[in-house]
């Protein structure tokens, strides 16, 4: 058996090189590990015959591989990657994916990419869009000019695959390297299209059905409604369509719960199983639903050709607080939930954007923070009236994107990799229906690539929590009188020796070691803060009903009988809440986009110190106010 | 620019006195002269100031581009993405609050790109370009 070829498949964004690359692996591909490239590129092994295999990776989208370039970039990964490709002795094909409706702009991509010496071979896809256009392109023509094997497609033909690897094949076994003159891409693209008899009218038509769609969507007024309103039910689906299925999750959950504890009974390795790992990584699974809509919704507006419209009417709403259009769609999703948002960021191309934009859509107000919003504002501000009520929940709200776009501005000035971005140039492909085998399988990847999360980084993160709150501490505590062994476990738990140690630290924001273990108890995730609290003060089921933990918060006392919590508390509390990272999924969801864990530290560090600054704030100035 | 004189008549005029009839001469070739400096000036100052931004560019007035007035690493990465000098740039339309500019390069690709990076994109209207 001869040695498997590397055929890596490189293209312009928009060239349809994801449709070719589907079409021709099936659904093998996975994510590839090479050195030095953190974007994902995806890798698969074809069985050409008997004898031989093809190993066919597909490279991000490219512009061009020559000049300087940033090495986060699209273009420094493409670039790093071909740079090994020519130094490595394995037999290596590059295959361009060139759109034929653009092909003098795809030819100068050809050009650098002959001069690489590798064998070349030129795949002219959407040629079904360039004859609805009226033109014909002349395959043999293009390849006698170029001095490489041109084979004209789309990834809808029946027989795509078989002539892709046929072309691939040859110039794997033949190892010939293209030409590498100059040549004039124009006068070549001017030549090899050849047009039909009518392909005037037949330009015309698909011109004026593009004109007739970007003078609704891109109209001065209209496009900025549609552009909302489709943003909007985006929204809705990833908050209330997902919520049926995490309701499942849930179920499903509590059942396996329900079991492990008929099995096991009620020890120590039973509550790891379920307060640890279900109660934990279990339970972040209910993210799945949200990251898969907002996956397959984000690949359909994005091969549509609507992505690069919503852009253009919003970026320039966004660049003064350095980010860009690309950014609006993370940013409106992190309002249902950070994680999918943070997978979805990486529909932003330029590297120190996107970065910018991951660290801040932990800020964004996501609905797990609700909860403990509810509770205190509930317990605090009971007397108020319901305007003063709503008034605050909404301050608090938006607090969270106010807080955000200023992060932005104060890391574009502090934070290097996320300097001024790149002025905004983006090419606006023509309107296309996307490919649902396409749109399905990065839905896939997505589901996929979270739940390795869940079982990794997320359930090594639960069982640590779990061990904080369980296992018992230095220090014995002195729990309520008619106490249940949960209670009395967390009461000498290390997490309350923790909270106690960290009173000196959190006294200038009111917070006592029972509030330090409800923040200890939530640095996993938002939503467990009320229940962690419950069980502090005694209350199992306060996440069901939180009346009884409220009645508690207003009643607690400090050692020395002093009323232990105010409306001060409750306000610095909240602040803490709007601006810390209290989520494992988040912090996993970085690492995952990073390929490091420089930037979920870094992540932690500062909303962390950030958080205490203005709960220290928040408090001072509340109590100097009386309140 | 040409001036419709009756020269012949004139030279051949039989009163005319030889001197005056030199001086005659001598201002028409001065005057000439003039006409032909006036002609090439204004056609100069007429092309300087048909150079001028991209984002100046009147909507739908077709132009060739001119100049990137950029960094080099701006220049190739605009190059890259399909706008290079000689190329045919029409504005399409412009975004709202002074946003990005989309624009249609040569017959095939459509680009949307920042107004201030417009701004150094030099371009120069095509003959007969409504204004």
């Amino acid at each position: 058996m001869s040695e498997t070829a590397i055929v890596t498949l490189v293209g312009r964004p928009n060239a349809g090189k994801s449709s070719l690359f589907n079409a021709v692996t099936g659904s093998h591909a996975k994510v590839g590990n090479f050195p030095g490239v953190t974007v994902d590129v995806l890798e698969a092994q074809v069985t050409v015959s008997e004898h031989e295999t093809l190993r066919f990776v597909d490279l991000p989208g490219v512009y061009t591989i020559e000049g300087e370039a940033d090495p986060e970039s699209d273009e420094g990964h493409a670039r790093r990657f071909l740079d090994d490709l020519s130094k490595h002795q394995t037999p290596a094909v590059i295959t361009q994916v060139l759109d034929c409706t653009q092909l003098a702009l795809g030819l100068r991509l050809t050009l650098e990419l002959r001069r690489r010496g590798l064998p070349l071979v030129v795949l002219a896809t959407q040629h079904d869009a360039l004859v609805a256009q009226g033109f014909e392109l002349d395959a043999a023509a293009l390849g006698e000019a170029l001095g490489v094997r041109v084979v004209a497609t789309s990834a809808r033909d029946a027989n795509v695959k078989a002539r892709v690897l046929e072309a691939t094949s040859e110039a794997a076994r033949l190892k010939t390297a293209p030409p590498s003159g100059a040549l004039d891409v124009t006068a070549i693209a001017n030549r090899v299209l050849r047009p039909r008899v009518d392909a005037k009218q037949a330009f015309a038509r698909v011109r004026a059905r593009t004109e007739r769609l970007d003078g609704v969507l891109l109209h001065p007024l209209l496009g900025p409604v549609i552009f909302l309103a489709l943003m909007t039910a985006l929204f809705a689906a990833v908050f209330f369509i997902a919520e049926p299925v995490t309701g499942l999750i849930d179920v499903f959950n509590q059942a396996l719960a329900a079991r492990i504890e008929a099995l096991l009974g009620t020890g120590l390795l039973s509550s790891l199983l379920v307060d640890g790992v279900l109660g934990g990584a279990g339970t972040v699974l209910a993210f799945l639903p949200q990251i898969v809509i907002l996956t397959v919704a984000l690949e359909l507006i994005d091969a549509s050709g609507y992505l690069a419209r919503g852009t253009f009417l919003v970026d320039r709403l966004l660049r003064f607080a350095g980010l860009g259009g690309r950014s609006f769609v993370p940013l409106l999703s992190a309002h249902a939930c950070a994680v999918p948002a943070i997978s979805a960021s990486r529909i932003i191309r330029d590297p120190g954007q996107r970065l910018r934009t991951i660290l801040v859509l932990p800020l964004m107000t996501c609905s797990a923070r609700i909860p403990t919003f509810g509770l205190l504002i509930a317990t605090f501000f009971a007397a108020r009236s319901v305007w003063f009520r709503g008034g605050l929940f909404v301050a608090l709200y938006f607090s969270g994107l106010g807080l955000g776009l200023i992060a932005s501005l104060v890391l574009g000035r502090t934070v290097k990799r996320t300097s001024q971005p790149r002025p905004l140039v983006l090419e606006m492909p023509p309107y296309r229906v996307p490919q649902l085998s396409v749109v399905a399988r990065v839905g896939w990847r997505a589901a996929t690539r979270f739940v390795r999360d869940v079982g990794s980084v997320i359930l090594v993160a639960s069982v640590v929590l779990w061990a904080l709150l369980t296992v018992p501490g230095p220090t014995a505590g002195t729990p309520p009188p008619d106490a249940t062994p949960r209670v009395v476990a967390m009461h000498n738990s290390l997490a309350a020796s923790v909270g106690r140690l960290l009173e000196p630290v959190t006294a200038p924001t009111g917070f006592d070691w029972r509030l330090n273990v409800g923040l200890i108890g939530s640095v996993g995730a938002r939503e467990l803060m009320v229940g962690t609290m419950g069980v502090i003060f005694g209350i199992e089921d306060a996440g069901d009903d939180s009346a009884p933990l409220a009645e508690r918060l207003r009643e607690a006392k400090r050692a020395d009988g002093a009323t232990a919590y105010s409306a001060a508390t409750a306000l610095a509390l909240m602040a803490f809440f709007v601006i810390a990272c209290q989520c494992m999924s988040t912090l996993a969801a970085v690492r995952r986009e990073t390929r490091s864990w420089r930037w979920p530290i870094f992540l932690f560090a500062y909303t962390y110190g950030a958080a205490w600054i203005l709960s220290v704030v928040v408090f001072q100035v509340a109590r100097a106010a009386g309140l | 620019m040409q001036t419709a004189t009756p020269e012949a008549s004139e030279d051949t005029a039989p009163t005319a006195h030889p001197g005056a009839l030199q001086l005659r001469r001598a201002e028409r070739s001065v005057e000439s002269r003039l006409c032909c400096l006036l002609d090439e000036w204004s056609e100069a100052a007429l092309q300087a100031t048909a150079v001028t931004s991209l984002e100046a560019l009147p909507l739908h007035a077709p132009a060739t581009i001119a100049a990137l007035k950029l960094s080099d690493r701006e220049a190739t990465w605009l190059r890259a993405v399909g706008l290079t000098e000689g190329c045919l740039v029409t504005v399409l339309r412009k975004a709202p609050l002074s946003g990005p500019l989309h624009v249609r390069v040569d017959q095939h690709t459509e680009l949307a790109i920042d107004r201030e990076l417009a701004l150094h994109v030099e371009v120069t209207p095509a003959a007969g370009a409504a204004s």
